[in-house]
Protein backbone atom coordinates (compact mmCIF):
# COMPACT_ATOMS: atom_id res chain seq x y z
CA UNK A 1 0.00 0.00 0.00
CA UNK A 2 1.19 3.42 -1.11
CA UNK A 3 1.83 5.82 2.02
CA UNK A 4 -0.67 8.59 2.18
CA UNK A 5 2.51 11.23 2.76
CA UNK A 6 4.07 10.06 -0.69
CA UNK A 7 0.83 10.37 -2.93
CA UNK A 8 1.65 14.00 -4.94
CA UNK A 9 -1.67 13.77 -6.68
CA UNK A 10 -4.71 12.41 -4.29
CA UNK A 11 -8.56 11.54 -5.10
CA UNK A 12 -11.18 9.80 -3.63
CA UNK A 13 -11.06 7.12 -5.37
CA UNK A 14 -8.05 6.66 -6.68
CA UNK A 15 -4.27 8.64 -6.81
CA UNK A 16 -1.79 8.86 -9.31
CA UNK A 17 2.05 8.53 -8.49
CA UNK A 18 5.31 9.01 -11.12
CA UNK A 19 5.84 6.63 -12.90
CA UNK A 20 9.00 5.18 -11.49
CA UNK A 21 12.05 2.71 -13.25
CA UNK A 22 10.99 0.01 -11.24
CA UNK A 23 7.21 0.27 -13.02
CA UNK A 24 8.81 -0.28 -16.58
CA UNK A 25 8.10 -4.06 -16.76
CA UNK A 26 4.93 -3.39 -15.50
CA UNK A 27 3.95 -0.57 -17.57
CA UNK A 28 5.38 -2.29 -20.61
CA UNK A 29 3.14 -5.36 -19.91
CA UNK A 30 -0.26 -3.51 -19.55
CA UNK A 31 0.70 -0.88 -22.23
CA UNK A 32 0.99 -4.43 -24.70
CA UNK A 33 -2.47 -5.52 -23.24
CA UNK A 34 -5.74 -5.65 -25.07
CA UNK A 35 -7.31 -3.35 -26.10
CA UNK A 36 -4.67 -0.56 -24.92
CA UNK A 37 -2.00 -2.12 -27.55
CA UNK A 38 -3.81 -0.22 -29.93
CA UNK A 39 -3.19 3.50 -28.46
CA UNK A 40 -0.55 5.85 -27.95
CA UNK A 41 2.37 5.18 -26.64
CA UNK A 42 2.97 1.95 -28.59
CA UNK A 43 0.19 1.94 -31.24
CA UNK A 44 1.10 -2.16 -31.49
CA UNK A 45 4.66 -1.90 -31.69
CA UNK A 46 6.59 -3.66 -28.64
CA UNK A 47 9.79 -1.70 -28.10
CA UNK A 48 12.91 -3.65 -27.75
CA UNK A 49 14.39 -3.69 -23.91
CA UNK A 50 16.84 -1.08 -24.82
CA UNK A 51 14.58 1.12 -26.34
CA UNK A 52 12.04 0.26 -23.16
CA UNK A 53 12.88 3.89 -21.53
CA UNK A 54 12.37 6.07 -24.78
CA UNK A 55 9.19 4.36 -25.84
CA UNK A 56 7.90 5.39 -22.51
CA UNK A 57 9.39 8.61 -22.08
CA UNK A 58 9.61 10.63 -25.72
CA UNK A 59 8.14 13.77 -25.67
CA UNK A 60 6.36 13.11 -22.13
CA UNK A 61 5.97 16.16 -19.81
CA UNK A 62 4.29 14.21 -16.62
CA UNK A 63 3.75 10.09 -16.67
CA UNK A 64 1.54 8.75 -13.09
CA UNK A 65 0.67 5.33 -12.20
CA UNK A 66 -3.35 5.53 -11.57
CA UNK A 67 -3.45 3.44 -7.78
CA UNK A 68 -6.39 2.56 -6.70
CA UNK A 69 -7.01 3.67 -2.81
CA UNK A 70 -8.18 1.11 -1.09
CA UNK A 71 -6.12 -2.19 -2.84
CA UNK A 72 -3.42 -0.42 -4.14
CA UNK A 73 -3.78 -1.80 -7.26
CA UNK A 74 -2.03 0.14 -10.36
CA UNK A 75 -5.33 0.45 -12.62
CA UNK A 76 -3.62 2.67 -15.38
CA UNK A 77 -1.43 5.26 -16.34
CA UNK A 78 -2.41 9.42 -17.63
CA UNK A 79 0.42 10.87 -19.36
CA UNK A 80 1.09 13.95 -20.78
CA UNK A 81 2.91 14.22 -23.72
CA UNK A 82 3.35 16.76 -26.74
CA UNK A 83 3.58 19.98 -25.03
CA UNK A 84 3.58 23.05 -26.87
CA UNK A 85 5.67 26.25 -25.09
CA UNK A 86 3.73 28.44 -27.90
CA UNK A 87 0.48 27.31 -27.86
CA UNK A 88 0.38 26.51 -24.23
CA UNK A 89 -0.82 23.22 -24.70
CA UNK A 90 -0.04 19.47 -23.87
CA UNK A 91 -2.01 16.47 -24.97
CA UNK A 92 -3.04 14.04 -22.28
CA UNK A 93 -3.40 10.32 -22.41
CA UNK A 94 -6.01 8.00 -20.32
CA UNK A 95 -5.48 4.37 -19.55
CA UNK A 96 -6.97 2.22 -18.14
CA UNK A 97 -7.67 -1.19 -17.55
CA UNK A 98 -10.61 -2.31 -19.71
CA UNK A 99 -13.20 -3.48 -16.57
CA UNK A 100 -12.56 -0.01 -15.44
CA UNK A 101 -13.18 1.86 -18.21
CA UNK A 102 -17.02 2.70 -17.27
CA UNK A 103 -16.40 3.07 -13.66
CA UNK A 104 -15.70 6.38 -11.78
CA UNK A 105 -12.01 4.85 -11.60
CA UNK A 106 -10.71 6.54 -14.94
CA UNK A 107 -13.13 9.87 -14.82
CA UNK A 108 -11.29 10.47 -11.51
CA UNK A 109 -7.69 9.74 -12.60
CA UNK A 110 -8.17 11.95 -15.30
CA UNK A 111 -9.71 15.00 -13.98
CA UNK A 112 -6.80 14.61 -10.98
CA UNK A 113 -4.31 15.08 -14.10
CA UNK A 114 -6.26 18.10 -15.73
CA UNK A 115 -5.96 19.64 -12.22
CA UNK A 116 -2.70 18.86 -11.71
CA UNK A 117 -1.59 20.45 -15.01
CA UNK A 118 -3.70 23.58 -14.73
CA UNK A 119 -1.82 23.69 -11.36
CA UNK A 120 1.52 23.44 -12.17
CA UNK A 121 1.84 25.00 -15.58
CA UNK A 122 0.44 28.33 -17.82
CA UNK A 123 -1.07 25.69 -20.58
CA UNK A 124 -4.11 27.47 -22.00
CA UNK A 125 -5.71 24.07 -23.19
CA UNK A 126 -5.37 20.42 -23.07
CA UNK A 127 -6.01 18.23 -25.85
CA UNK A 128 -6.70 14.65 -26.13
CA UNK A 129 -6.94 12.39 -29.01
CA UNK A 130 -9.30 9.72 -29.02
CA UNK A 131 -10.34 6.82 -30.93
CA UNK A 132 -13.91 6.83 -32.05
CA UNK A 133 -14.42 3.45 -30.45
CA UNK A 134 -13.55 4.77 -27.26
CA UNK A 135 -15.26 7.65 -27.23
CA UNK A 136 -18.47 6.37 -26.16
CA UNK A 137 -18.70 6.31 -22.26
CA UNK A 138 -17.72 9.87 -22.15
CA UNK A 139 -19.62 11.13 -25.15
CA UNK A 140 -21.68 13.86 -22.66
CA UNK A 141 -17.84 15.25 -22.51
CA UNK A 142 -19.22 17.18 -25.54
CA UNK A 143 -21.91 18.77 -24.09
CA UNK A 144 -19.81 19.13 -20.37
CA UNK A 145 -16.53 19.76 -21.14
CA UNK A 146 -14.67 19.50 -24.09
CA UNK A 147 -14.18 21.40 -26.97
CA UNK A 148 -15.15 19.45 -30.30
CA UNK A 149 -11.29 20.32 -32.90
CA UNK A 150 -12.53 18.18 -35.07
CA UNK A 151 -11.70 14.55 -36.55
CA UNK A 152 -8.77 12.81 -38.27
CA UNK A 153 -11.19 10.64 -40.65
CA UNK A 154 -10.01 6.88 -40.81
CA UNK A 155 -7.18 7.40 -39.12
CA UNK A 156 -6.62 4.47 -36.54
CA UNK A 157 -6.32 0.98 -37.76
CA UNK A 158 -7.86 -1.27 -35.01
CA UNK A 159 -9.19 -5.03 -35.39
CA UNK A 160 -9.83 -5.20 -39.04
CA UNK A 161 -11.08 -1.45 -39.59
CA UNK A 162 -10.11 2.01 -39.78
CA UNK A 163 -11.67 4.49 -37.01
CA UNK A 164 -11.48 8.06 -36.99
CA UNK A 165 -9.51 9.89 -34.51
CA UNK A 166 -11.15 12.68 -32.45
CA UNK A 167 -9.56 15.92 -31.12
CA UNK A 168 -11.00 17.19 -28.57
CA UNK A 169 -9.90 19.90 -26.42
CA UNK A 170 -10.32 21.54 -22.18
CA UNK A 171 -9.25 25.02 -22.10
CA UNK A 172 -8.70 26.43 -18.75
CA UNK A 173 -11.60 28.68 -18.17
CA UNK A 174 -13.80 26.20 -18.83
CA UNK A 175 -12.01 24.29 -16.23
CA UNK A 176 -12.04 26.51 -13.81
CA UNK A 177 -15.74 27.27 -14.16
CA UNK A 178 -16.99 23.09 -13.87
CA UNK A 179 -13.67 21.47 -11.71
CA UNK A 180 -15.82 21.83 -8.21
CA UNK A 181 -18.32 19.84 -9.81
CA UNK A 182 -16.04 17.43 -11.32
CA UNK A 183 -13.38 16.85 -7.74
CA UNK A 184 -15.99 17.70 -5.25
CA UNK A 185 -14.62 16.88 -2.07
CA UNK A 186 -16.04 14.33 0.21
CA UNK A 187 -16.77 11.90 -2.98
CA UNK A 188 -16.95 8.08 -1.88
CA UNK A 189 -16.23 8.86 1.73
CA UNK A 190 -19.23 7.43 3.10
CA UNK A 191 -19.17 4.53 5.99
CA UNK A 192 -18.10 1.60 5.07
CA UNK A 193 -16.49 2.31 1.54
CA UNK A 194 -13.87 0.18 0.19
CA UNK A 195 -12.46 3.00 -1.50
CA UNK A 196 -11.18 4.69 2.26
CA UNK A 197 -7.52 5.79 2.01
CA UNK A 198 -5.87 4.06 4.38
CA UNK A 199 -5.19 5.54 8.03
CA UNK A 200 -1.50 5.82 8.58
CA UNK A 201 -0.38 5.96 12.64
CA UNK B 1 -35.21 -3.54 -10.92
CA UNK B 2 -36.06 0.14 -11.76
CA UNK B 3 -33.74 1.97 -13.03
CA UNK B 4 -35.08 5.13 -12.70
CA UNK B 5 -33.53 8.48 -10.67
CA UNK B 6 -37.49 8.23 -9.31
CA UNK B 7 -36.02 6.19 -5.90
CA UNK B 8 -34.80 9.10 -4.93
CA UNK B 9 -37.65 10.62 -3.91
CA UNK B 10 -36.87 8.53 -0.76
CA UNK B 11 -33.64 10.57 -0.42
CA UNK B 12 -35.35 13.00 1.48
CA UNK B 13 -36.68 11.14 4.41
CA UNK B 14 -33.44 9.09 4.85
CA UNK B 15 -31.59 10.30 7.96
CA UNK B 16 -28.16 10.61 5.96
CA UNK B 17 -29.47 12.85 3.13
CA UNK B 18 -31.03 15.71 5.56
CA UNK B 19 -30.11 18.41 3.20
CA UNK B 20 -32.12 17.14 0.15
CA UNK B 21 -34.84 19.06 -0.81
CA UNK B 22 -36.73 16.14 -2.54
CA UNK B 23 -36.97 14.17 -5.91
CA UNK B 24 -37.91 17.11 -7.95
CA UNK B 25 -35.04 19.26 -6.66
CA UNK B 26 -32.82 16.51 -7.21
CA UNK B 27 -34.08 15.84 -10.59
CA UNK B 28 -33.37 19.70 -11.69
CA UNK B 29 -30.13 19.86 -10.47
CA UNK B 30 -29.00 16.18 -11.99
CA UNK B 31 -30.73 18.09 -15.73
CA UNK B 32 -29.00 21.37 -14.74
CA UNK B 33 -25.16 19.50 -13.89
CA UNK B 34 -25.97 17.71 -16.94
CA UNK B 35 -26.92 20.15 -19.07
CA UNK B 36 -30.10 18.11 -20.31
CA UNK B 37 -33.21 19.18 -21.48
CA UNK B 38 -35.56 18.80 -18.38
CA UNK B 39 -37.68 16.22 -18.76
CA UNK B 40 -39.91 17.41 -16.09
CA UNK B 41 -42.92 18.89 -15.49
CA UNK B 42 -44.29 15.88 -14.04
CA UNK B 43 -43.35 12.74 -12.46
CA UNK B 44 -41.33 11.96 -15.60
CA UNK B 45 -38.45 10.19 -14.74
CA UNK B 46 -34.74 10.94 -15.42
CA UNK B 47 -33.62 7.52 -17.15
CA UNK B 48 -30.12 6.62 -16.16
CA UNK B 49 -29.91 3.77 -18.50
CA UNK B 50 -29.05 7.28 -20.93
CA UNK B 51 -26.55 8.60 -18.99
CA UNK B 52 -23.20 7.67 -19.84
CA UNK B 53 -20.18 7.09 -17.63
CA UNK B 54 -19.37 10.89 -17.48
CA UNK B 55 -22.86 11.68 -16.50
CA UNK B 56 -23.34 8.90 -13.90
CA UNK B 57 -20.14 10.35 -12.37
CA UNK B 58 -21.79 13.55 -12.22
CA UNK B 59 -24.81 12.30 -10.23
CA UNK B 60 -22.84 10.38 -8.06
CA UNK B 61 -20.64 13.51 -7.63
CA UNK B 62 -24.33 14.99 -6.83
CA UNK B 63 -25.27 13.02 -4.15
CA UNK B 64 -21.98 13.22 -2.26
CA UNK B 65 -22.42 17.00 -1.86
CA UNK B 66 -25.86 16.58 -1.15
CA UNK B 67 -24.48 14.95 1.96
CA UNK B 68 -25.67 10.85 1.02
CA UNK B 69 -23.12 9.01 2.11
CA UNK B 70 -21.71 7.09 -1.72
CA UNK B 71 -20.02 3.41 -1.06
CA UNK B 72 -17.99 1.80 -3.33
CA UNK B 73 -21.71 -0.77 -3.44
CA UNK B 74 -23.79 2.40 -4.72
CA UNK B 75 -20.72 4.09 -6.71
CA UNK B 76 -20.45 0.68 -8.58
CA UNK B 77 -24.26 0.23 -8.90
CA UNK B 78 -24.31 3.32 -10.50
CA UNK B 79 -21.90 3.00 -13.01
CA UNK B 80 -22.86 -0.51 -14.16
CA UNK B 81 -26.59 -0.76 -13.54
CA UNK B 82 -26.59 -4.00 -12.42
CA UNK B 83 -28.52 -6.34 -10.70
CA UNK B 84 -26.27 -4.13 -7.45
CA UNK B 85 -28.47 -1.58 -8.60
CA UNK B 86 -31.54 -2.88 -6.42
CA UNK B 87 -29.20 -2.75 -3.11
CA UNK B 88 -28.15 0.96 -4.39
CA UNK B 89 -31.99 2.10 -4.18
CA UNK B 90 -32.28 0.25 -0.58
CA UNK B 91 -28.48 2.23 0.25
CA UNK B 92 -30.26 5.05 -1.00
CA UNK B 93 -32.86 4.91 1.41
CA UNK B 94 -31.34 3.86 4.50
CA UNK B 95 -31.16 -0.04 4.98
CA UNK B 96 -30.34 -2.58 4.55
Amino acid sequence: MTDISTRPVQGSMVHLRPLMASDHEWAELFLTSHPLHALQPFRGQVPSPAGLHDALWAGVLTQHVVVANQTGQGCGIVRAHGADPQSRSVYLDVLLRPELAVTGFGLEAWFLLVEHLFEHWPFRTLRMEIPEFAFAPMASADRLLLVDEGRLVEHVWYRGRYWDLLIRSLPRPVWEERRSLFLPRGLITGRGSHFEPPTHG
Amino acid sequence: VSHHLGIVQDMGTAPAAPTLLGRAAFLGQVAHLTRRPPELPGDVPLDLLGFDALERYLVLALLSSSGVPVTEMTASALFTLDDAYEQYALAMVGGP
